[in-house]
């Protein structure tokens, strides 16, 4: 408050003072809630490589196996999903035509308690000539 | 502030200026504790991110010159300095490509992939007609280990390695760490 001329009536604040408070105040919330956003995001996106990389290692060696000796449907074990919170890998192996098998890997994880789970999931064919043996 | 009748101005009573300053500490208390843990967690965050992309871009890039790769070299020399293939070393012999994309008959590119300290690097030796260009790349500055496991102690015949690294930042006493493990099949083995 502020007092002019030695008159004793309190003016209030002014627009402009108004106005440059609110978005001094306005650009601080702003960024103080950026700030928190950053941090699950860089946290899921260091989990999500992680879950991609074991999903491709799955599919890596389920090609290298062939038609013939592709691997049950079923949940599969690899080291590092325990890097993940509550990760856990599903392989499922359908027929896709006569020649072909479809295999697709998914990997889920779940961030924190209350979240939804997060999972991603890579798929390869497999044909029964030729590819990779 | 109270303003007498006499139009006086009058400073502030002791009361008040307790209150004000006392309000004010605990504040900027608040304040500074939010932005120093904030300034930690982020360079706690940054080092997750950092771990996380180069251990995945170190991954990526081996994968990418190992699919093509002809065979595993025992040993093959860069510029003078000799990189033997085994646990920290892998040496490749890929295929040369032209500007067209296509593959160059009996003409190979030389590649090897190792760690000095917490550094990883890979080397390329081109040849002429190749549009591969010849030198050092670091692919991470953050590796606490990196091995390479072949199916076959004999290495003309390996058809499958396995990548496994490791990378780890220390950040004002916690580590940010990122583990991938990769196997990769040689797709264009000339022993297949």
């Amino acid at each position: 408050m502020r007092y002019y001329g030695g008159m004793t009536t309190p003016r209030g604040f002014t627009l402009i003072e108004v106005v440059v408070s609110l978005f001094v105040m306005t650009v601080a919330v702003t960024l103080a809630g950026t700030m928190l956003h950053v941090i699950p995001l860089a946290r899921h996106s260091k989990f999500e490589d992680l879950a991609l990389k074991i999903a491709a290692n799955q599919i890596e060696s389920a090609r290298s196996l062939g038609y013939g000796a592709a691997p049950a449907s079923g949940a599969f074990a690899d080291t590092l999903l325990s890097n993940l919170p509550s990760g856990s890998g599903v392989i499922t192996v359908t027929d896709y035509n006569l020649k072909t098998k479809k295999i697709t890997a998914t990997v889920s994880w779940q961030e924190s308690s209350g979240t939804a789970s997060s999972s991603v999931a890579l798929t390869t064919l497999v044909t029964m000539v030729g590819g990779l043996q | 502030m109270s303003i007498s009748k006499l139009s006086i101005p009058r400073g502030f009573t002791l009361i008040e200026t307790i209150v004000v300053i006392t309000l004010f500490t605990i504040m900027l208390f608040a304040l500074f504790n939010f932005f120093i843990n904030y300034n930690n967690t982020y360079l706690y965050e940054e080092a997750v991110v950092r771990t996380a992309s180069s251990a995945g871009a170190l991954v990526t890039d081996v994968t990418m010159y190992a699919l093509p790769a002809t065979q595993v070299l025992a040993s093959r020399t860069f510029n003078g300095v000799t990189y033997t293939s085994g646990g920290g070393v892998l040496v490749l012999e890929v295929p040369a490509v032209n500007a067209a994309g296509a593959v160059v008959s009996a003409t190979y590119d030389y590649v090897a992939f190792y760690s000095t300290g917490t550094k990883a690097y890979r080397i390329i030796s081109a040849n002429a007609a190749s549009t591969r260009v010849s030198g050092t790349k670091q692919l991470s500055d953050s590796v606490s280990s990196l091995t390479f496991v072949y199916d076959n102690v004999s290495f003309p015949v390996v058809t499958k390695i396995e990548i496994d690294v490791v990378t780890a930042l220390q950040v004002k006493g916690s580590t940010a760490t990122q583990h991938l493990n990769q196997e990769v099949h040689l797709r264009n083995d000339s022993v297949i």
